[in-house]
């Protein structure tokens, strides 16, 4: 009877968090903002805590609290994680990889494989122009962090196009701090006209051409940055895995930060991912 | 951290290496051995423990004021996990932020208030309590800088005063702003320029009144940024370090009308 009563503990469980949030949401909280509120993954942080089943994040002490004698699992929180738009035939095996009890696999900010992809509007010469920035959490040998930029989705290169590199920044300390993903890369727009410090929000690895000219172009103020739009996360950590997260619309039944979508990887290909998704070196 | 927990390491085993070589050009050969064994079983077991460790850095503070790289990496040095993330220079504890943190967007919360509650509809132009509550609101940010974002078919940002006297000349007869309990506190994080950075995430509800009358409601969710500047204060003769804590970038999720 008491193994009847736990499995029907979890099923309820796994119907709260995937099927029915709605019933989850009145079962737990009243307040209808508040209910949409609890489910959705509200930063990348966030993401990483409920992915690594850290007991401290605030989704797992509210279901432990309201709920302690459901059995909740790092594979019911993944799969919780993985949008239904992403659901596939992979999703089974990768739970499965990613919690082996004797191998599990988890993630970290500080790990550099991971990238994010931001939606950028810039007027360019007067004209309104659209290219995603790809950027990188860069972690300093006293381990702070950064993001800086890495890669540039758009073409900026005219034929015969030619260039300088940027000076160096006046301010060694400018930066766009470790955090800014969390405000929608607003810093960007700072970043981008702080003329005296550009280097410094930049890589301090190669750059292909079009960084080049793109980081020249602002440099000149010919492009300037309007908004930042949509940002998507692509996280290369995970040995044979990449994983791409996406932001969904709060209200809805899966909002916040979810896995968009998931593909199986070898080292090569995460190369091949790189260069052609990523436009990075 | 591990470079630093390893540099202490390794500078322990160069004082080895150094005793040992100042034993040996003192002609104390006798004894020095048996110190080096003592010095190389303790630090034996220490490199093997390490060797076992993930190179992942996921920062925890020990209880001896000193961040590590990972928990692994404290456990090898026998420290306790007094938190996890880095050791914060002003020993800021991650309630003690959240709740200042806090403390800064109810103050904020408050100001908008009063600023959307004396605005065009009760005659409130002018006003110098608008004008010290925009003020007293701006101080509560790290720089005048800080950036507002509105959503919209494109976003728009202002700065925190042009927000500020943006919303001052709202029309409504009454507004209310309500704010959820808090719903996620990041953790800490360090920068390049010493500061240390957080994002705090609410949502707000709106409502606009005409003749007392609601007329326009929705729902906000925001991500609040946290900047931590470490300082140095003279307390009784003794230099000690804190942290002011700030609001900085407003970032906006998701607008949605009720």
């Amino acid at each position: 009877m008491e193994s009847i009563s736990r499995i029907s503990r979890a099923v309820f469980l796994i119907l709260i968090l995937f099927v029915f949030p709605q019933a989850f949401s009145q079962y737990y909280v009243s307040n209808e903002v508040e209910e949409m509120y609890v489910l959705e993954v509200k930063q990348f942080d966030e993401f990483v805590e409920r992915f690594n089943f850290d007991e401290q994040t605030p989704a797992i002490q509210y279901l432990r609290d309201k709920h302690p004698k459901s059995p909740l699992t790092r594979e019911v929180f993944i799969r919780s994680l993985i949008h239904s738009e992403a659901q596939n035939r992979l999703v089974n095996e990768f739970v499965e990889e990613v919690c082996n009890a004797s191998l599990p696999h988890f993630i970290s900010f500080y790990d550099f494989e991971w990238y994010a992809e931001v939606q950028c509007t810039f007027n360019y010469n007067g004209y309104p122009i659209e290219t995603q920035v790809i950027l990188q959490n860069e972690v300093l040998e006293d381990n702070s962090s950064r993001w800086i930029v890495v890669g540039i989705r758009e073409n900026f290169v005219p034929p015969g196009g030619r260039c300088d590199t940027l000076p160096p920044s006046e301010n060694p300390l400018a930066c766009l701090n470790p955090m800014s993903h969390a405000t929608g890369f607003i810093g960007l727009r700072r970043a981008f006209r702080d003329k005296a410090n550009l280097r410094n929000y930049f890589t301090t690895e190669e750059w292909n051409q079009s960084l080049t000219y793109f980081a020249h172009e602002l440099f000149h103020k010919r492009l300037n940055l309007v908004s930042v739009g949509k940002i998507t996360y692509h996280l290369l950590q995970l040995d044979n895995w990449i994983m791409v997260v996406n932001e969904y619309p709060t209200g809805t039944r899966e909002a916040g930060l979810r896995i968009s979508r998931l593909m199986k990887s070898t080292r090569k290909s995460k190369i091949r991912y790189k260069k052609k998704k990523l436009g990075l070196q | 951290m591990l470079q630093s927990f390893l540099s202490q390491l390794r500078g322990t085993l160069s004082l080895v290496v150094a005793i040992s070589v100042l034993g040996l050009a003192t002609g104390c050969q006798e004894d020095n051995s048996s110190d080096q064994e003592t010095a190389d079983s303790s630090i034996g077991p220490l490199v093997k423990c390490l060797k076992r460790c993930p190179e992942t850095i996921e920062p925890v503070c020990g209880v001896d004021g000193e961040t590590y790289d990972n928990a692994c990496v404290a456990k090898c040095a026998g420290v306790e996990i007094d938190e996890s993330g880095e050791c914060l220079l002003c020993k800021f504890d991650l309630s003690e932020y959240r709740a200042r943190g806090e403390q800064k967007v109810r103050l904020l919360n408050e100001y908008i208030s009063i600023i959307l509650n004396q605005g065009p509809a009760q005659g409130g132009i002018g006003d110098p309590i608008v004008d010290t509550a925009v003020n007293e609101a701006v101080r509560l940010f790290v720089n005048e800088e800080a950036t507002v974002a509105v959503s919209g078919r494109q976003t728009k940002y202002f700065t925190i005063r042009e927000y500020l006297q943006r919303i001052r000349n709202y029309t409504y007869g009454k507004v209310e702003i309500s704010w959820s309990k808090i719903g996620y506190v990041s953790e800490l994080k360090k920068g390049p320029d010493g500061n240390y950075y957080g994002v705090i995430s609410i949502t707000q509800i709106f409502r606009g009144y005409v003749e007392n009358q609601p007329v326009y409601e929705d729902v906000t969710v925001k991500n609040i940024e946290v900047v931590l500047k470490p300082y140095a204060m003279n307390a009784e003769g003794k230099v000690k370090l804190d942290c002011e804590v700030f609001l900085s970038d407003i970032g906006v999720k998701d607008t949605r009308m009720l």
